[in-house]
């Protein structure tokens, strides 16, 4: 489902992020991608969703080769790929259903259906009552789940969520990453960012590991 | 139509345009006051040069070219001037009047002074040959050969075209389109570059809705879109606002233009532009705006991923 062969990433100046790396994430997984702070791991998913360009190397996500695609072949790939950002990103001026609708909207869908998928999507974060509410009347736990809502609400093949949990206390970490799991369990790949070694350590996931410039494939288990 | 993902895709656009411009309602006001100015100035510019330009086609129309040959030229050779006048491609029509037809013409046109005619023993007045011209045909150059051409016959006296107000006419029309031309394109540029300013603020405003739809699959067309939008309203609006505004003072300008003695100015009807043109206008205004506006915003690859 996402294959990475031989990226370079190199920002001037310095030593390249991502030097050479390749892995594969299969159909179904549920990876952590970890390695401290700077390794690269934001660097990583916007090149996976060509929001940057690699030096070298090539990525296929979904069965897209995104490294090679135009501006707007990229955007149409996006719209099998969900992303989770560790600030949420929601919009603050839109209720939390308009900011839910958003990739629906970008598809051109129906209104009612629109609403129906919204609905549903709240009603499985945890959010179904606040639906008129403003991203800024809402804690950090609900801010987060109203994202991985808007992340979800198009039925991306591939979920990508960069330190979902980074401003959250541990028992709301742990409770965003069960929605995660829930929506790997129906079938999405989903791909996190985290240098949480406790939610690594909770779950027995698959772990790649980056730092100075390579990806180590730990395995599951959480022996980083 | 609205059944198509595309058409609501479209609809979608629409609606982040209008929130853009809600956004900030006095800046759109602002920007829609000063987009009208310079529009006002192109309206007016243009309403001046239709005018003069509808003088002189009504001057042509109503002038005619008359003539005047020696005393002596016979009515055969003045028959045959008329038809050499005819085939000029500048002519409707040219006919020879003899000197007792120009009396009896002249007696017609000026009833008053006419029955001092009666005073001459011989007919006072020249063969003629009048020619009425084509009135779309003002070309000021082309008016004058056809005038020297006929002046060069050995039994012409003088040829009266109307030369010093058709220069005049001339003259006028010229600097209105030259300087009239320029102060409108300023104008234009003033304002197309009030809205590209503008609605690229807008943009910035935004890049953060801009950056997160682009996440979730807004291709960079779609991203321009709503812009296109903005202008375009902006431009409609101003273009609007312009051409009332220049409505209701050329009416009041040409209300006040009504003392000057109808003989004075012929006749000529001043009027503001045409349906059409204004139509027009509103839709070149527009759609240039909102071009203008579409091609203005840079929708980044989203290059601000911020943590
Ligand atoms: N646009 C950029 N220009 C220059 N350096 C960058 C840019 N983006 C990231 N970097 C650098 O790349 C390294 C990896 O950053 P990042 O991918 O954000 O790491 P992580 O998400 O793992 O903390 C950092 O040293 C960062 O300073
Ligand atoms: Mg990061």
């Amino acid at each position: 489902m996402i294959e990475v062969q031989s990226l370079t990433r190199a920002f001037a100046g310095s030593p390249p992020v991502l030097n050479n790396i390749s892995f594969r994430v299969e159909r179904g997984e549920f990876v952590f991608l970890t390695g401290p702070s700077g390794a690269g791991k934001t660097t990583l998913f916007r090149i996976l969703i060509g929001m940057d360009q690699p030096n070298s190397g090539t990525v296929r996500v979904a069965d897209q080769p995104v490294t090679q695609f135009t501006r707007h072949q990229l955007a149409l790939a996006r719209r099998s790929i969900g992303v989770v950002f560790q600030d949420f990103k929601l919009l603050p001026n839109r209720t939390v259903a308009e900011n839910v609708s958003l990739p629906l909207e970008v598809l051109g869908k129906p209104p009612a259906q629109i609403r129906a998928r919204v609905f549903k999507v709240l009603t499985r974060v945890g959010m179904p009552h606040r639906q008129q509410a403003y991203p800024r009347q809402l804690s950090g736990g609900e801010q987060q789940r109203v994202a991985i809502a808007r992340a979800l609400v198009h039925d991306p093949q591939v979920l990508l969520a960069d330190e979902p949990t980074g401003n959250l206390d541990t028992e709301r970490s742990f409770s965003i990453l069960e929605l995660l799991r829930e929506a790997n369990a129906r079938g999405a790949t989903v791909v996190v960012a985290t240098h949480s070694a406790e939610l690594i350590e909770k779950y027995h996931s698959r772990v790649l590991v980056l730092g100075d410039g390579g990806i180590r494939d730990a395995g599951s288990g959480g022996s980083v | 139509m609205s059944e198509t993902p595309a058409a609501r895709q479209l609809q979608f656009a629409a609606r982040l345009a209008m929130q853009g411009l809600a956004r900030a309602p006095l800046t759109t006001m602002l920007t829609i006051l000063t987009a009208s100015l310079s529009f006002f100035a192109i309206v007016t510019a243009w309403t001046i040069a239709a005018n003069l330009d509808m003088a002189l086609l009504r001057f042509n129309e109503v002038v005619r070219v008359s003539v005047f040959l020696k005393p002596g030229a016979s009515d055969a050779r003045g028959k045959e001037i008329a038809s050499q006048a005819a085939r000029n491609a500048l002519v409707r029509e040219a006919r020879y009047l003899p000197p007792a037809d120009a009396a009896e013409r002249f007696r017609r046109q000026f009833p008053d002074i006419g029955a001092a005619l009666d005073q001459f023993p011989d007919p006072p007045l020249l063969p003629t040959v009048e020619a009425a011209l084509k009135p779309g045909d003002t070309d000021l150059a082309r008016v004058q050969a056809f005038a020297a051409g006929l002046q060069k016959l050995p039994e012409v006296d003088s040829v009266d075209y109307g030369k010093d107000v058709r220069e005049a006419l001339d003259r006028l029309s010229a600097a209105v389109y030259r300087i009239g031309g320029a102060l409108a394109l300023l104008a234009a540029v003033i304002g197309l570059f009030t809205v590209a300013s503008v609605v690229r603020l807008s943009y910035a405003r935004r890049a953060g809705e801009m950056h997160i739809l682009s996440v979730f699959g807004a291709t960079p067309v779609f991203l321009r879109i709503p812009y296109f939008f903005e202008g375009m309203f902006i431009g409609a609006a101003s273009s609007v606002l312009a051409l009332l505004a220049a409505a209701f003072g050329s009416s009041w300008v040409f209300s006040e233009l009504a003392v000057i003695p109808e003989s004075l100015y012929s006749g000529f009807g001043f009027s503001f532009l045409s349906w059409g043109a204004v139509l027009t206008f509103m839709l070149v205004a527009s759609l240039v705006s909102g071009l203008i506006a579409m091609i203005s915003v840079r929708p980044g690859a989203g290059s601000e991923w911020i943590e």
